[in-house]
């Protein structure tokens, strides 16, 4: 899974959104290093969409704007999961390997011992 | 309605007609809402669309990693033959090679084919993208001294001598637009480094061997009708040794590569030099689409039977 994928997933995790809160909302979670672009988005969505982790939700017009909602469906909550956790596993193997570092400096915990 | 608006909606006429009826307004909507306090459409979002437009265009019509496999072959074809004729020459200078003529320029336009080969191997698309523009660029001053004389083009004139004019002419018409839509698609080639570039080399390696002393064109007594055959075979069976010992070792993907490199070479006159590289890229290449289209179809079953 791409980390657009991920992220886009993670920002419908809570509720419904339409493509520029996903944009807004991926861009907060990842602290501002990545904007999707509008043609970046709609290939993820559309990908994601066909491996049926998200749906298509609802239509809205705004401003005479037609905004799409997408949800997260159970399959894509699980794929969210399963990826969120080879992450952290990832994380904590690398911070491990760190730890034995002599000398180094641990990431977020101070010197190794 | 606004300027930026009626940009975006003529950019968004060009995508499939399916894709437009489906999601046109949505896309649009979107750019407006992030792109609706200026005055112009912004390059980013422009050059986002127009890519996005591609890749839909050409998953429509069916092309994509095999297309992608199929210019991989063209590439290693093209850069094989100039790279090894020019070896040639200097191996064996008296020889009647093609390359009448070796200097500066002639080393340098080889070594500039086979870094385009590698690149293209070891997947660094941006690489391949820049040198096989510089060879575009080249290409197109050698025609225009040719087509269109007197007009400025081709200040220094150069043959490749050694690749069949059909190629090369064709390197500024479908090599660019296709290396364009690869940076696009960012999608490097997925051929894996080891086998690649051993494929490369080998066949670099048994057209210098050929062209040394020899005029491949000219080619036409027995004995050298046998030289090009025992090297078309043996290009053909080093590529399906390579392809039995790649990543996936899948029956109908050694069938293909062996097959594909014998009919290349079947198809292409052993006489011209080429044959070789053809039957080693072709077989390389489509074997790697196979595996790439049968690791497309095979996922999502596999994922399938994993959730069941």
């Amino acid at each position: 899974m791409s980390e657009q994928a991920f992220l886009v997933l993670a920002a419908l995790a809570d509720q419904p959104r339409h493509g520029y809160a996903l944009i807004a909302e991926v861009a907060a979670v990842s602290d501002g290093r990545i904007k999707l672009r509008a043609s970046t988005l709609y290939a993820v969505l559309d990908r994601l969409t066909a491996r049926e982790l998200i749906v298509h939700d609802r239509d809205e017009v705004d401003n005479g704007r037609l905004r799409r909602y997408y949800r997260l469906t159970d399959a894509g909550a699980d794929a969210l999961a399963a990826e969120a956790d080879r992450m952290a596993a990832s994380a904590d193997a690398a911070r491990r390997r760190l730890r034995l570092r002599v000398g180094g400096t641990v990431l977020g915990g101070g010197e190794a011992g | 309605m606004s300027y930026v608006e009626r940009c975006y909606r003529r950019l968004i006429r060009l995508l499939p007609a399916e894709e437009r009826a489906a999601r046109g307004d949505e896309l649009l909507g979107l750019l407006l809402d992030l792109e609706s306090d200026r005055r112009l459409p912004s390059v980013r979002e422009v050059a986002g669309l127009l890519a996005l437009t591609v890749r839909l265009h050409a998953r429509r019509l069916g092309i994509g990693r095999l297309a992608l496999g199929l210019f991989g072959a063209y590439l290693m074809v093209v850069c094989t033959t100039s790279g090894a004729q020019i070896l040639a020459s200097i191996l064996a200078p008296g020889a009647e090679s093609s390359i009448a003529g070796f200097d500066l320029i002639g080393l340098a336009m080889a070594l500039a084919c086979l870094g385009i080969a590698a690149a293209w191997i070891l997947g660094a698309y941006r690489v391949t993208l820049m040198l096989f523009g510089l060879l575009a660029v080249y290409d197109i001053h050698a025609l225009g001294s040719m087509y269109l004389p007197g007009t400025g083009l081709g200040f220094f004139v150069f043959t490749l001598g050694g690749i069949p004019g059909l190629l090369r002419d064709a390197i500024p018409v479908i090599g660019v637009p296709i290396l364009l839509g690869l940076a696009v698609k960012r999608a490097p080639a997925r051929v894996p480094a080891r086998f690649g570039l051993a494929g490369l080399a080998m066949a670099f390696a048994v057209q210098t061997v050929t062209f040394a002393g020899t005029g491949p064109v000219t080619a036409s007594g027995p004995a050298e009708f046998a030289r090009h055959y025992a090297a078309w075979i043996l290009s053909g069976a080093c590529a399906a040794t390579a392809a039995a010992h790649s990543r996936r070792r899948a029956p109908h993907l050694l069938l293909a590569a062996t097959a594909t490199a014998f009919a290349a070479g079947w198809i292409v006159s052993p006489a011209i030099s080429s044959s070789y590289a053809t039957a080693m890229a072709a077989a390389l290449c489509a074997g790697e689409a196979v595996r790439a289209i049968s690791t497309h179809r095979v996922s999502p079953r596999k994922a399938s039977a994993g959730a069941a």
